[in-house]
């Protein structure tokens, strides 16, 4: 007796219910948040919202149930990540919906994959009076966006999924630190945990240190680290971190940034033991070496600019929007009109550079990633090399990442076809927002922070812009998290089965 | 034990590099302050 075949869109399905359902659990946080602070309404939203995610995740896994152990292809993997985050993407703002902060469904979209893709750009209302658990929301998924919601789902929710590493991979996270997607998943979270109990702690002391008094120093600690770790940049207070006017406060954001764009890889070879690795591997060389160059271009560009009157709001001013933009968090200590107005051509070009270089791969970072960065000019580096050597004389291309590792042409090509891809994308959102009427350089800057999931702005995202521009940007920061190919592979699904039914 | 004092001498490395990126860029403001 033949078997049943199995439905892979079913596997789908169910593989996407657990996260669904996952992101419903997620909001029991600010559940309780609300009901700690007495803001009834909000709890009362939460838990309606929390029910729709459940019904609709254990819907989706009935749905698959009995082909839950198919296993998927890199391709479905892929599909699973794209169609979760867009589902969750729905489901997620419909708390932001029904707080009444936001004037459409389009706007709640635009913020809730601002969060998840941890770029920070907000199209909130009234920011200064929201209520703690709307901030809580906020917060909560910019931190569980920047390890990524299926790593998440696949640490707690699951015990032996078949292609877990396929779905890992479809995060655009490719770096195992265990053999096993599963356990790899667990350790991210585990850093991830262990840094928020101690970056909560210390940024909450420098809440207080900046004059926040009580139980709000702990909630703005805890929410601005989890924005820090996750290069995300939301903040809960619409001045951003210029609200609280103090160095101490910057500088600790600074430093918990700045070890949330590291490499997942990498923590997990630092706190193995592996120390020497902070030194030696191809990403942090690449950042410490973009990152000087950069900053003195940006120190030139406001010198010549006389935009700061001494060299300690220099450094303040211009060092922290730089290294913001450069981890891709986008943390601001300025008004956005202020980058049009004072900066001045070089400082905006400098900083737009940064952000579509970005931070590190397998992080919470966007950008093209020091780890593409550095093969790319590793590559061009052998190409000279070879040039000047005898033709007879074949030379190895290596780069040292956790390892020394062979470069092989598939990595090479792979590197360069991502850069091309977001340098596409870069354009693309430049040119939307030409269209809708903001100058080069203003839609360049917004652009390139929208594309490598930053959050600086220079004031083109607004309530006011059109909804193409929002619905532009909502999917330029859906690709550029997830890398391009899990959109793409998601895009290629839908046209295979409408295909399949016309038929 | 062993694994959780490599933890802590982990972090503060992690902790130790990231400012020294603070020091680098005060260092490139500093030099072109100076020029």
């Amino acid at each position: 007796m033949l078997e049943k075949p199995v439905n892979k869109t079913k596997t789908i399905f169910y593989y996407i219910g657990i996260v669904i359902l996952t992101l419903g659990a997620l909001q029991i946080i600010p559940e309780i948040t609300s009901l700690f602070y007495k803001e009834w309404q909000i709890a009362i939203i939460f838990l309606f919202t929390a029910s729709i995610s459940a019904i609709v995740g254990t819907t989706f896994m009935i749905i698959g149930y009995k082909d839950r152990r198919a296993s998927l292809s890199f391709g479905e993997g892929m599909v699973v990540a794209a169609g979760a985050w867009f589902l969750g993407t729905l489901l997620c703002a419909l708390p932001y919906s029904l707080s009444g902060n936001y004037i459409s469904y389009l706007d709640c979209c635009f913020d809730v994959m601002s969060g998840l893709t941890t770029t920070g750009l907000t199209l909130i209302q009234d920011m200064d009076h929201i209520s703690n658990g709307i901030n809580m929301w906020r917060h909560i998924l910019t931190y569980v966006g920047g390890q990524g919601m299926v790593v998440l789902a696949l640490a707690f929710l699951t015990k032996d999924a078949s292609g877990a590493y396929k779905m890992y991979v479809g995060e655009a996270k490719d770096e195992r630190l265990f053999p096993n997607a599963i356990s790899t998943a667990r350790q991210i979270w585990h850093i991830s945990i262990l840094y928020l109990v101690i970056g909560s702690f210390v940024m909450s002391i420098a809440a207080i240190h900046a004059g926040i008094k009580g139980d709000r120093a702990v909630l703005h600690g805890i929410w601005i680290f989890m924005s820090a770790w996750s290069t995300g940049g939301f903040a809960p207070m619409s001045q951003n971190v210029l609200y609280y006017h103090s160095t101490f406060f910057e500088l600790t954001t600074v430093i918990f940034f700045v070890i949330g764009s590291f490499n997942f890889a990498l923590h997990h070879a630092v706190l193995s033991g592996n120390r020497r690795e902070l030194r030696k591997n191809i990403e942090t060389v690449t950042f410490s070496i973009t990152l000087t160059i950069l900053v003195l271009l940006t120190c030139i560009g406001l010198m010549r600019n006389n935009t700061y009157p001494d060299m300690a709001a220099l450094f303040r001013k211009g060092f922290y929007q730089l290294i913001s933009g450069h981890t891709t968090t986008g943390f601001m200590t300025i008004y956005a009109k202020q980058f049009y107005y004072e900066w001045g051509d070089i400082a905006l070009f400098a900083i737009t550079i940064s952000m579509l270089l970005g931070g590190s791969a397998c992080s919470t970072a966007g950008g093209f990633k020091g780890l593409r960065t550095g093969i790319i000019f590793s590559t061009f580096k052998t190409e000279i090399k070879r040039m000047m050597l005898p033709e007879s004389r074949i030379s190895c291309q290596k780069i040292h990442h956790i390892k020394d590792v062979v470069l092989t042409d598939t990595v090479i090509k792979s590197a360069f076809l991502i850069v091309f891809a977001y340098i596409i994308t870069f354009t693309i959102g430049t040119l939307a927002g030409m269209l809708a009427g903001f100058p080069f350089d203003m839609s360049a800057f917004e652009s390139a922070s929208v594309t490598g999931n930053v959050g600086l702005s220079i004031g083109v995202t607004s309530v006011g812009m059109p909804a193409f521009l929002k619905l532009t940007y909502i999917i330029i920061m859906w690709l550029a998290r997830l890398e391009f190919m899990s959109v793409l592979a998601l895009g290629a699904f839908f046209i295979r089965k409408a295909r399949r039914s016309c038929n | 034990m062993k694994k959780f004092l490599s933890a802590i001498k982990g972090i503060i490395s992690e902790l130790v590099f990231a400012g020294a990126s603070i020091m680098l860029g005060l260092v490139a403001v500093l030099v072109v302050w100076g020029m």
